[in-house]
């Protein structure tokens, strides 16, 4: 019987991970480099290499906004992070009403106090990120079923994985390479045994984000859960403005998820961003508040800041719901308060125990000034979103609110927010980050093995078989094709100029025209030394990532190492370490090309672990 | 902290690849870990790997800490396994040199 389950398993392992092997290549990819989704953004955002660290950023801030915005409705201050070196700033000024989608913003170089001119559209990070779960150019819902039923498949084949994996203990560290088949056995078993919390983790998760997809029957609420009636137009609306690349953030159904749960029971204390947001506002901006409030935690300064000030607006009056009525009351004072901004900064600083990410002023420089701190972290893994804590100050430096979250309420939303966070990975300081990230890579090697697995198993019998054949190509283009897509992707970035329509969208548009050159050339010249050229025009790609971003950045390589600006020196680094691993590749490829001639090249060399791991 | 926490984790792993023929053989010369051997080795492995939990423990709260502990053991597990492949002799060293194992005697082979 044990043999006969275990070839059950194999059986099926083998065949529901063939199925979707290539999109779960594509995904895997995608999203690990999601983990790094800002700093790829800002890495493609050249415009604001010119931003480097200072000390107390606080003050650059305060002189712009009081330039523009003297005693204005709200300033709004979001200081640079370790994943953004830039300061965001956005305001309302004297007597204006709230805006609806982008209040007047900018974005400072915390060094010099200057503005930064209008960065360049580009779909960032976020194309990476959006792919990975609901696939491009196809319907929304679509893409997402297709990535549910894929994760599906894949939590099957990690379950009947390691039922048919007899030697599950034996072999847990053994890597044997050039041995052909039992080092890409070993490659796989690397990257799967090894890294099997994360799968799990990672699958199930993932998995559960998209259920709401997949359960048909449930009313075209597609969110899961069970959410406010008033949330649907939200969310609807949110699925709009996602479409629009280079804006979009965050999933826009995060957020919504989020109120649902938070709103009915939750007082003033924890979800108050959005509870108060929302009372306030219940008749006109409601949907739009909740589309820009989710994108707190992501992305590019400018655009949280210019989100946030919405948000905050609203907030700032949560009991009388003035702030839509009131259009022009300026106020008479002209006499600049007096307020110690650092002193605050600091007291801030120390209460809530982390250091402050945000800013925001209400009635600067008048007596009724009101200075509401925002901390950087989250205190626990049940929040997903909100949970960060805050803390407010008045003109005379009294703490009037307070606000230490301690975690989401109820089972259904502790659970909802620890494995949502720990699939974003929200929660996630830089090593943490970094740990998801090589965890990622592993599943990537995981997935990019197998696939080859399949092929070098049966290249003897198969090989001229139309399956075969099939798979081979699909091979080909979906793990070298991904990769000159990737690189593809990059040098779009830098290379289109850069005050052209829908910058962003001809971005993607590079990203898949390569892949689709990749597809055909593979369809076509799969036996021919594909993976040697698609391999290798990868790694010049890639190797010349670097250099392309120096010559079209404005801040060259010896600045940006003066600077300090580590987000996107880490980015070339790794640009650089991928060329590597491909080159590696190459190089083994070029070998066995020579000595084996007269086979079909179709197996890579055993060093594509390596490769992977750098990527 | 971080790193302190990897080199436990390593070195736990490394007490694990021990119990596996291929090292043992690398080690010891030659025959097969013994089960009393074995079950000596996980002990003191799992224990490495519970301790490592500590330093995490005190960067992060709690339950980041585990979040990290658990990305540190992928970590550390592959640099084990890499450094198995290609620096074994570096990994005895770690045997020899650093590992607690070595103190269970009377389950070592003489």
């Amino acid at each position: 019987m044990k043999g006969g389950l275990r070839k059950s398993m194999t059986w099926l392992h083998t065949w529901s991970s063939l199925i979707v092997i290539w999109i779960l290549f594509a995904i895997f990819l995608t999203g690990t480099t999601s983990f790094f989704r800002a700093e790829i953004t800002h890495w493609m955002t050249p415009e604001h290499h010119v931003s480097t660290p200072v000390d107390q950023p606080l003050h650059a801030a305060v002189e712009y906004l009081e330039f523009v915005a003297p005693y204005g409705e709200t300033w709004q201050i979001s200081l640079p992070d370790s994943r953004s070196p830039v300061l965001g700033l956005n305001w309302q000024a004297e007597g204006e009403e709230r805006q609806r989608r982008r209040g007047a913003r900018a974005v400072l170089d915390p060094s010099t106090s200057e503005a930064i001119d209008e960065a360049r559209d580009t779909a960032g990070g976020n194309f990476l990120f959006r792919f990975h779960y609901e696939l491009y150019g196809v319907p929304r819902g679509v893409g997402q079923w297709i990535v549910g039923i894929a994760s599906m498949l894949m939590f099957i084949a990690i379950i009947s994985g390691i039922i048919m994996y007899r030697k599950i203990f034996a072999d847990f560290f053994s890597f044997r390479p050039g041995k052909k088949t039992a080092s890409w056995v070993d490659a796989h078993v690397v990257g799967s045994v090894l890294a099997l919390p994360f799968h799990v983790m990672i699958t199930f998760t993932g998995l559960f984000l998209l259920a709401g997809t997949l359960l048909f029957w449930q009313g075209g609420n597609e969110r899961g859960g069970n959410q406010g009636q008033g949330q649907q137009q939200g969310q609807q609306q949110g699925q709009q403005e996602g479409q629009r690349q280079g804006r979009q953030q965050a999933g826009s159904e995060g957020h919504s998820h989020e109120n649902a749960q938070v709103n009915p029971q939750r007082g003033v204390q924890e979800g108050k961003g959005q509870n108060t947001g929302q009372n306030t506002d219940q008749n006109t901006d409601q949907n739009t508040d909740q589309n820009t409030d989710q994108n707190r935690t992501e992305i590019r300064a400018e655009t949280r800041a210019q989100n946030r000030t919405e948000s905050r607006a609203d907030i700032e009056n949560p009991r009388t719901g003035r702030r839509q009525q009131q259009a022009t009351p300026v106020s008479a004072q002209r006499e600049p308060v007096d307020v110690d901004l650092d002193a605050l900064f600091e007291q801030a600083e120390a209460l809530l125990n982390q250091s402050v990410a945000d800013i925001t002023v209400t009635k600067p420089m008048t007596d009724g000034v009101e200075i509401r701190f925002r901390g950087s972290e989250k205190s626990h893994l049940s929040h997903f979103r909100g949970g960060i804590p805050e803390v407010s100050f008045n003109a005379d430096g009294d703490v009037i609110k307070e606000n230490y979250p301690s975690g989401a309420e109820g089972a259904v939303a502790t659970t909802y927010g620890v494995l949502r966070s720990l699939h974003e990975g929200h929660f996630a300081d830089i090593i943490t980050r970094w740990l998801l990230f090589f965890a990622g890579v592993l599943g990537t090697v995981m997935v990019g093995s197998g696939a080859l697995l399949w092929s070098q198993k049966r290249q003897r019998q198969l090989a001229g078989k139309r399956g075969y054949e099939l798979v081979s190509a699909l091979n080909l283009a979906g793990i070298a094709g991904m990769f000159v897509a990737l690189g593809a992707y990059f040098w779009a970035n830098r290379i289109i100029p850069v005050d052209i329509e829908d910058r962003g969208d001809l971005e993607i548009a590079t990203f898949f025209s390569a892949w689709l050159l990749c597809l055909f050339y593979a369809v076509l010249f799969r036996n021919k030394h594909g993976w040697l050229i698609q391999l290798a025009v990868a790694g010049v790609l890639f190797v010349l990532l670097p250099v392309l971003d120096f010559l079209t950045s404005p801040v060259g390589l010896t600045d940006a190492i003066a600077g300090g600006d580590w987000v996107r020196l880490s980015f070339d680094l790794i640009a650089l370490l991928t060329a590597l691993g491909l080159w590696t590749a190459v190089y083994y490829l070029f070998k066995k090309s020579r000595t084996t001639n007269n086979k079909p090249v179709k197996s890579r060399a055993p060093q594509k672990p390596m490769k992977d791991a750098t990527v | 902290m971080m790193l302190i926490a990897l080199l436990l984790i390593v070195l736990g792993f490394v007490h694990f690849a021990l119990s596996t023929r291929a090292f043992y053989k690398l080690v010891f010369g030659r025959g097969r870990p013994t089960a009393r051997l074995r079950n000596w080795l996980h002990c003191v492995g799992y224990l490495y790997l519970a301790i490592a939990l500590v330093p995490c423990l005190q960067v992060w709260n709690t339950q980041m800490a585990i979040v990290v502990w658990l990305g540190l053991l992928h970590l550390g597990a592959v640099v084990v396994t890499m450094l198995l492949t290609y620096f074994p002799q570096f990994v005895k060293r770690l045997w020899q040199f650093a590992c607690l194992g070595r103190l269970g005697k009377p389950f070592l082979p003489s």
